[in-house]
């Protein structure tokens, strides 16, 4: 506006003609009126969200409350935009004139795509004069903290464990006790109770016989997750594969009754003994948000993980990109200790790819490293590992089906 | 919606000096000026909408200095409107540009334009008035001594023009707390 002005003027001064002289007077009384206007922040923010505690994929609804104290100009309302997060209503950005007494809710809804802990409520607001010459910025921070879980896949089909425990649960024990699995039958001997006579073989014997059954008892599951390496874009990594997998494994036994714990053999090693129940779901979840990789050349061994969290007789599943030999060497550890030991192996190739422009050459790279996995994965196999690849577009319970494929009515030692 | 706006305002702040002076090479003064105007509201950029604007003040200026036209005053206003409602119309399109806006924005907004424009044709019609009679009661003499002393007035206005924008910062920051505030 100035340059126009002055060029108006120094034309007028050149020509000696009035009318460019008459035509800067609007734009100058646009400068003194924006002059003289004052800025100021009579107002008030407060920053609500609709939840916060979501699943990846789902929305969560913020909502900003603006309250003017004062006739206020023009306020404009930003907020940052989290990393995995998009708008899918409404724009994090917009203008108000808000009157004295009549509040503005101001509402958007914002998709998350990855697990994280979302910190919202940082607000920049700043206010315009109504030319546009004079802005006061303002920060506001108000913070909100949203927690986006991995998404939980439904499991049908889990793998079933060697040995189970001492607990009820769904797995059929080869032990004898109570329970609804009919077993042998046995002559009746001293302390047998009459509802377990079998009467059927009592008439056809001559003599009383009883029918022994199997208890159902529950499983331990330690899922072994490996944070020490991912490939993939921000979201999309091998990581947060295994995270997923891991998520869907949890709550599938844990809905099947069983003891479910959780190592990350990573930079750090980090533990959550088993239990069972909604809170411990909730706990396993938690520890999974935040899970990453964390560099480190030193090699954790597993000898430092408590026998309360790695019980004896527990099922462990181990999820792996396999991009680091040290996971590798853990591995062939724990199946040398006879550990119920089953591996997850999550494919790094279509997160690797996803990241890499497509060229001859980067196809042939990915060609040739998935025959290398290929015979790395097979050496493991000859090593009496059991494992499972996992490509992630494709579903988890067809993985997972695949691998709990099993006699029917099998008995579990334990 | 902002460039079906800003489309009659750069048609008439580039036609305006058309009407004083009819000519070919104005017209393609004028051409020129529209496309640059034209593009900094499509490009959404301030600069380039100014670079047009100032194309288009060159252009008038051309205009009435070749044509020693009498003072034209509607003329005068009705540029100097739309040069002012064109600077605003593509600042606030910037602005705005990807954002949820409220309607009350664009009725205060579009208030402050008329009632900027209004005080700028009132001022220039006084200003009008006043210089008519002055001019009758007494004429300067033309001379190097009036020239000198019509450029330092011009310098002057412009260094305070300079200071009334350059004084002040257009942009302050401040840290608040929504639950204090």
């Amino acid at each position: 506006m100035t340059t126009l002005v002055a060029w108006a003027l120094l034309l007028g001064v050149l020509t000696g003609r009035a009318e460019l002289f008459l035509v800067t007077v609007p734009l100058l009384v646009a400068l003194v009126a924006s002059r003289r206007a004052a800025l100021a922040p009579a107002y008030a923010l407060t920053h609500g969200v609709s939840a916060t505690r979501v699943l990846e994929g789902d929305a969560v609804e913020v909502t900003v409350t603006l309250s003017a104290r004062a006739a206020t100009p023009v306020i404009e309302l930003v907020e940052p935009l989290a990393p995995l997060t998009r708008v899918a209503r409404g724009s994090r950005r917009s203008f108000f004139s808000p009157a004295p007494g009549e509040p503005i809710d101001w509402r958007y809804t914002l998709t998350c795509a990855g697990r994280q802990r979302l910190e919202l409520g940082s607000i920049h607001a700043r206010l315009w004069d109504r030319a546009g010459l004079r802005v006061l910025d303002v920060h506001h921070h108000d913070p909100k903290t949203v927690v986006v879980y991995p998404g939980v896949e439904p499991l049908r089909r889990l793998p079933a464990p060697r040995r189970t425990q001492t607990f009820v649960g769904n797995y059929v024990s080869r032990a004898l006790g109570d329970g609804i699995e009919p077993g042998d039958i046995r002559p009746f001997a001293p302390g047998d109770r009459i509802r377990q006579v079998n009467w059927r073989a009592t008439l056809r014997r001559g003599g009383l016989y009883v029918t022994e059954r199997h208890p159902e008892r529950n499983a331990d599951v330690v899922l072994v997750l490996d944070t020490l390496a991912a490939v993939g874009a921000a979201g999309a990594t091998t990581l947060d594969a295994s995270v997923r997998a891991a998520a869907a494994l949890a709550s599938a036994y844990l809905a099947r009754k069983d003891r479910v714990g959780l190592i990350e053999y990573g930079g750090m090693l980090r533990w959550t003994a088993p239990g069972s129940g909604r809170p411990h779901a909730e706990r396993l979840l938690d520890t999974l948000v935040d899970a990453s990789v964390l560099f480190t050349y030193v090699v954790k061994d597993l000898d430092l993980i408590p026998p309360r969290v790695l019980p004896p007789h527990a099922l462990v599943i181990a999820v792996t990109a396999l991009l680091d030999r040290r996971f590798v060497g853990a591995l062939t550890d724990l199946a040398a200790r006879g550990v119920d030991l089953r591996v997850l192996v999550v494919s790094p190739i279509p997160a690797a790819r996803a990241v890499m422009r497509r060229s001859p050459g980067g196809d042939l790279a990915m060609r040739i490293w998935a025959v290398e996995r290929r015979r790395e994965i097979s050496g493991l196999r000859q090593s009496r590992l059991t494992i499972m690849e996992w490509e992630p577009p494709e579903p988890l319970q067809a993985v997972v089906a695949r691998w709990s494929r099993r006699p029917a009515r099998a008995m579990l030692a334990g | 919606m902002s460039r079906l706006v800003a489309a009659p305002l750069v048609m008439l702040l580039v036609g305006l000096p058309l009407t004083v002076l009819p000519a070919a090479y104005l017209a393609a003064l004028a051409a020129l000026a529209g496309l640059v105007c034209g593009a900094g509201i499509v490009a959404f950029s301030v600069p380039v909408l100014t670079a047009g604007a100032t194309l288009a003040i060159v252009e008038y200026a051309l205009a009435l200095s070749i044509s020693k036209a009498p003072f034209g005053l509607p003329t005068a206003i009705g540029f100097g409107a739309a040069l002012f409602l064109l600077i605003e119309v593509g600042d606030l399109a910037g602005r705005l540009r990807g954002a949820a806006v409220d309607g009350a924005v664009l009725r205060a907004v579009v208030r402050y334009w008329l009632a900027i424009v209004g005080i700028g044709a009132v001022l220039v019609a006084a200003l009008a008035a006043v210089a008519a009679a002055a001019g009758r009661a007494a004429v300067l003499p033309e001379s190097p001594l009036t020239g000198a002393l019509v450029a330092l007035g011009a310098l002057l206005a412009a260094v305070g023009v300079s200071r009334l924008v350059a004084g002040g910062p257009r942009g302050e920051s401040t840290v608040g707390d929504s639950r204090r505030a």
